[in-house]
């Protein structure tokens, strides 16, 4: 078992990172939130730790979108922290697709989107039955709607910003 | 599955590989006789893999997996696979918020008058002010736990070698000296917590490395009061980080200080201690800003107006200011 979360932890590190930057948008922070949760179920243990980590990872994520919601509301007065600024170097074609991504999953409903990044994140049907509630067999009809709002939501984003470029 | 067609949810659960393999028989049987079927089968394919590729265009930097998080202060960073070994230590997850209002620019100590049946309490009270200010120049023997020097005294927080290194020098000196100071590199808050076991026997209050003692010194000198009785004493709401449950705590070894505990995730406690306000010190500068950093952000100490934040923990810059924040 130990093994197993130490394992878990080089193989599913990085799909988790990737889950919670879709949520997060910075990276540091995903990259904390991760370490967050592997600290807890070193201390947890729990039964599937994978599955676990995931849901932690989430719940995490959803209470830090609610900080920083409140952080924007309540406080100026201390400076953000450079790190969690864009990076500048960052190509701007590939921050503006970024962007565009990020605007087109927001568009999909919380279901849709949740289910999508824990199937790219590496979870199998199964897991992300379980992590969801949906019936097992609702995913894949979940991930296929899924997918085509994406592109959707991607393709008349992309409509949007040429014509606003002119 | 319907008698003439599948559905695209099917298709997508049979091309991720996911669909029951008494199910994808069916589906390959359909696809067969039916081309309209195989057509959606490839739009659906290049839909998944158009999905994937957006997908992919919003993924963070690959960047180097630093090792499990276990405890801070494991800079040496053995390999993942000895993780259990270190598994008693996960208690290091904790953060310790230490949040007094003024305490290290008063000019009186926050303990309270000492018990007659504790003499050695009172004997020991004006012990913070002095050891803040006089201490950590005269004491501390590498400089570097010394770079920045706040503007307050005090904040003297030490990587944690260091600091039960100093610990012996302390109890060497006060051995000398006969006064019975607690640890130069503990904050006026901790030698408050400790302020009774340095007193009655000071190796054991000292022996143990600064990495092992707080849980358990606070567990055991901090006992549980109302809300009632917390606000009393502070005169006004004690702080807290809203929307977590917290518990509001007296010290036994000075009563005027208010610890409030919150259970931030399962691994992760957040202590604020709290004086009462009239008794902050007046002329702090509001809004300054000092941050001590050192040995890769194991141990922050940071000011913000007249409150003082420490931070125990591997905590991040990021999450550290998020926390500030939150406690402001």
């Amino acid at each position: 078992m130990p093994e197993d979360l130490a394992e878990i932890y080089r193989t599913t590190y990085r799909a988790l990172v990737r889950f919670l930057y879709r949520k997060v948008w910075d990276v540091e922070r995903a990259e904390d939130l991760a370490q967050e949760a592997f600290a807890r179920a070193v201390v947890h243990k729990p039964e599937s730790a994978r599955g676990w980590l995931f849901v932690v990872a989430a719940n995490m994520a959803r209470d830090d979108a609610r900080r920083a919601a409140r952080e924007r509301r309540h406080l100026t007065l201390l400076k953000s922290d450079p790190t969690s600024a864009p990076a500048v170097d960052e190509a701007v074609h590939a921050e503006t697709e970024r962007s565009l991504v990020r605007t087109a999953l927001e568009q999909l409903t919380p279901r849709d989107r949740e289910v999508l990044l824990l199937w790219d994140a590496g979870l199998s049907y199964d897991e992300i039955a379980t992590q969801t509630g949906l019936a097992r067999g609702a995913v894949g009809t979940t991930l296929a709607r899924a997918r085509r709002r994406l592109v959707e939501a991607f393709t008349a984003g992309e409509r949007d910003e040429h014509v606003a470029r002119g | 599955m319907s008698m003439s067609h599948v559905d695209d949810g099917q298709l997508h659960a049979y091309l991720d590989g996911e669909l029951p393999q008494a199910e994808a028989w069916r589906l390959e049987a359909h696809l067969g006789e039916c081309p309209a079927c195989r057509g959606r089968l490839e739009e659906q394919r290049a839909l998944i893999a158009r999905a994937s590729e957006l997908l992919a265009l919003a993924a963070p930097p690959a960047r180097d997996i630093p090792p499990l998080p276990l405890r801070p202060g494991d800079t040496q960073s053995p390999p993942p696979a000895r993780w259990p070994a270190r598994l008693p230590l996960a208690w290091a997850a904790t953060v310790v918020l230490a949040l007094a209002a003024g305490w290290y620019l008063r000019g009186e100590p926050p303990i309270a008058p000492a018990p007659p049946d504790r003499p050695a309490v009172a004997a020991n009270a004006p012990a913070p002010r002095e050891t803040a200010r006089t201490v950590p120049a005269r004491q501390v023997p590498e400089p570097k736990t010394l770079a920045q020097q706040a503007p307050s005294a005090g904040r003297a927080v030490a990587e944690g070698d260091e600091a039960a290194r100093s610990a012996k020098a302390a109890q060497q000196d006060q051995m000398i000296s006969g006064s019975a100071l607690p640890n130069p590199q503990m904050t006026p808050l901790d030698q408050a917590a400790r302020a009774r076991p340095a007193a009655a026997p000071p190796a054991p209050a000292l022996a143990p490395a600064p990495t092992a003692a707080p849980a358990a010194s606070l567990a055991a000198r901090w006992e549980t009061i109302p809300w009632d009785t917390a606000r009393a004493i502070l005169g006004v709401d004690p702080v807290r980080i809203p929307n977590l449950p917290a518990v509001a705590k007296r010290s036994s070894a000075a009563e005027r200080v208010v610890l409030v505990e919150q259970q931030l995730g399962s691994g992760t406690v957040v202590r604020l201690h709290e004086r009462p306000a009239a008794e902050g010190a007046p002329g702090m500068e509001v809004g300054a800003v000092a941050l001590q950093r050192q040995e890769a952000s194991e141990r922050l100490a940071r000011y913000v107006g007249n409150l003082r934040v420490e931070i125990e923990g591997a905590l991040p810059a990021d999450s550290l200011s998020k926390l500030l924040e939150l406690v402001r």
